[in-house]
């Protein structure tokens, strides 16, 4: 500590640990904090349709399945001190014969910790993205609808959850509705 | 020139005596320590990470500011070496060192 530029040194090299270990307390805070939101999804229609799936010269039919939901939603108990905001998304998942495992974002949304509120209230939404198969074709089959979280803090790692089973929703994918290649 | 250059390299080293050093060093270790034990806790109170940004900031550039230039209160108790006056070969001399407050005589 004789000279400046050792002082400097040394009170920069504690910040360091100080910071450290600061935000390891912050990040681990974030476990002290119940997160069981709540919600509850319905499901008002779904139409699947025959489209052209690739570019305007592509002539390979797709079918695309659009969802309109309710949402009534309470994600207050994500939100703590280390929250920077969080991630919410419903996902539609549902089996098949060739590829067994299928799940596909239909909407999502960012909520910040500075929002108003915490609720959400949607009604008869349109689902953002409308989702199709790999194979092309639904053909009625089951499918789940799944509203899932992730908390991004501050300080520390994300966190990642579903809300409870109560919140999932199935459903049948209905035969297309016949519609020309437009 | 010389004098300026002196003069600039005093500013830039920035010398401090051994007592000075262990000050510099516990109020280092203090100010940044007690920052960041006073921001976790205003901010985990108000349960407002920000409080604990700007109080940790506050700490941090307060522990530069008075740690880092050479205060003069770092400067209180030089090192006073023997004069060279007495120091002949063979250690005939006597100098005075200065311990605690009172000065003692010593051969050199």
């Amino acid at each position: 500590m004789h000279s400046s530029l050792v002082r400097l040194q040394q009170v920069f090299g504690f910040l360091t640990t100080v910071s450290f270990v600061l935000a390891s307390i912050i990040a681990l805070t974030s476990y002290t904090y119940p997160m069981n939101p709540t919600a509850s999804i319905k499901i008002n229609d779904i139409a699947v349709i025959k489209r052209r799936s690739g570019g305007y010269y592509s002539t390979r039919q797709n079918e695309y399945a659009n969802i309109k939901f309710d949402l009534d939603a309470d994600f207050e108990s994500l939100y703590n001190w280390n929250t920077k905001q969080i991630f919410v998304w419903i996902s539609a998942t549902y089996g098949g014969d060739r590829y067994p495992t299928n799940e596909a974002v239909i909407w999502d949304k960012i909520i910040t910790a500075a929002a108003p509120s915490k609720k959400l209230t949607l009604k008869n939404i349109k689902a953002k993205y409308n989702i199709h198969d790999i194979t092309g074709e639904y053909a009625q089959r089951n499918a789940t609808l799944k509203l899932s979280w992730n908390v991004q803090p501050h300080v520390g790692v994300l966190m990642w959850g579903g809300v409870g089973e109560s919140i999932t929703k199935s459903f049948v994918f209905p035969t297309e509705k016949a519609r020309n290649a437009v | 020139m010389e004098a300026i250059q002196d003069q600039f390299q005093t500013i830039v080293d920035g010398f401090i005596d051994f007592q000075g050093q262990k000050l510099a060093e516990q109020i280092a270790t203090y100010t940044l320590t007690v920052s960041a034990i006073v921001g976790f806790l205003a901010g985990f109170v108000s349960q407002n990470i920000v409080y604990t940004l700007y109080i940790c900031l506050a700490g941090t550039g307060l522990a530069f500011l008075v740690v880092v230039p050479p205060w003069p209160i770092y400067n209180q108790a030089p090192v006073r070496f023997l004069s060279s006056g007495n120091g002949r070969k063979g250690g005939s001399g006597v100098g005075t060192i200065i311990v605690g407050e009172e000065e003692v005589k010593v051969k050199t």
